[in-house]
């Protein structure tokens, strides 16, 4: 193994343990891929999941983006939070599919959704039926408020919402400036207040 | 205050928003409460925003399948495999370590030979005897060639000044 390698090893490892992992895979360390795979598979299903809301799709983009992470491992440089550049990848992913759903969508016609229904996320039927649906109904309109956003706009407000990303990194995983994310943000949530007022 | 709070400005909305989300500490959280319950504008905007928050958290995520990983390796193995088809041609071969230093001799024995084959001179090519060029006279070519001669003879003998006219 080259001492260079090392040499950056040492230097990140203090700073990121992912950018260690990245580097010892680099190195040809096979088994460092596991605990970056445990660490970050469900915070990248969950962003995926909602940004695409089909569970299926979410794991199978999921499994893209970790075998991306795999296969450039050999070009890997530790130049950005490890982080930042999954979520890159996974929302460059879930762009990719919903812009190619679009357009299926438009060839099945406006009656057919490519989204999961939502009925799989029953988590708890036992108070009374009435409940979840109640439950189900408010749901949906969470998530077609969610849907109801620009892509941009979705990214942004998953990522600050549910996995509690910081402004510049939202920004770099978007490719923005922070104050382009701050304004996404306030005019995201916004619209989500609008929309969801009536369920206060 | 009126219902324009300058709090409502981008930097004062970053405050807000992060209220709402409780991701302050706790110093600026108690001096921007004081300043909410001075200001119906953020009252009513941070109660507004609070709701959106505990409606979005009211959407978890499905549980990730068991059998995630294993897929994800699977994949890797078949990427690994379809790479190297040639070696999974010579797997066989390749177990029987006795065979290897053969392999790479039979191997180098062949760079040899295809150096040496390339290095070799090209042999001249020999004319085809469609290409070997005959020399043919003709007579009257011939016969015109020799009253030319003759008759710069002539003019030769008429350019002399020494020379009597015949």
């Amino acid at each position: 193994m080259p001492n260079r390698v090392f040499k950056d090893m040492a230097a990140v490892a203090a700073i990121e343990p992912d950018a260690e992992l990245m580097l010892r895979l680099k190195a040809g360390d096979s088994a460092s891929f596991a605990p970056l795979l445990a660490r970050h598979r469900a915070p990248v299903i969950h962003f995926l999941y909602r940004m695409v809301q089909n569970q299926a799709v979410a794991e199978e983009l999921a499994q893209e983006a970790f075998l991306r992470v795999y296969r450039a491992r050999e070009s890997y440089e530790p130049t950005a939070k490890f982080t930042t550049w999954l979520f890159r990848i996974a929302l460059h992913l879930a762009l990719n599919h919903l812009r190619d759903a679009r357009g299926e969508g438009a060839r099945q016609g406006p009656g057919e959704r490519l989204e999961d229904s939502g009925e799989r996320e029953m988590p708890d039927p036992a108070p009374t039926i009435e409940q979840w649906l109640l439950d189900q109904a408010r749901l949906e309109e969470v998530r077609g408020a969610i849907r109801a956003l620009s892509e941009k706009q979705r990214a942004a407000v998953i990522l600050h919402k549910y996995q509690e990303v910081e402004y510049s990194q939202i920004a770099r995983i978007l490719g923005c400036s922070e104050s382009a994310v701050k304004s996404l943000l306030f005019r995201a949530y916004e619209t989500l207040r609008l929309r969801l007022a009536h369920m206060a | 205050m009126a219902m324009d709070c300058p709090m409502r400005a981008p930097d004062g909305m970053e405050l807000l928003l992060g209220y709402c989300a409780r991701r302050l500490d706790l110093e600026t959280a108690s001096a921007l409460e004081g300043h909410i319950a001075a200001c119906p504008a953020c009252q009513v905007w941070t109660k507004s925003q609070s709701q959106v928050w505990t409606a979005l958290e009211a959407w978890e995520p499905a549980p990730v399948s068991a059998d995630f990983d294993r897929q994800i390796y699977a994949r890797l193995q078949s990427e690994r495999e379809g790479r190297g088809w040639w070696r999974t041609l010579l797997r066989p071969w390749l177990r029987l370590s006795g065979l290897r230093p053969a392999l790479s001799l039979g191997l180098a024995g062949l760079l040899v030979v295809v150096a040496f084959w390339m290095q070799k001179p090209k042999a001249t090519p020999s004319p085809t005897p469609n290409q070997t060029q005959t020399e043919t006279l003709d007579p009257d070519r011939l016969e015109k060639a020799l009253d030319d001669v003759d008759m710069l003879r002539q003019l030769s003998l008429v350019g002399t000044p020494d020379t009597p006219l015949r």
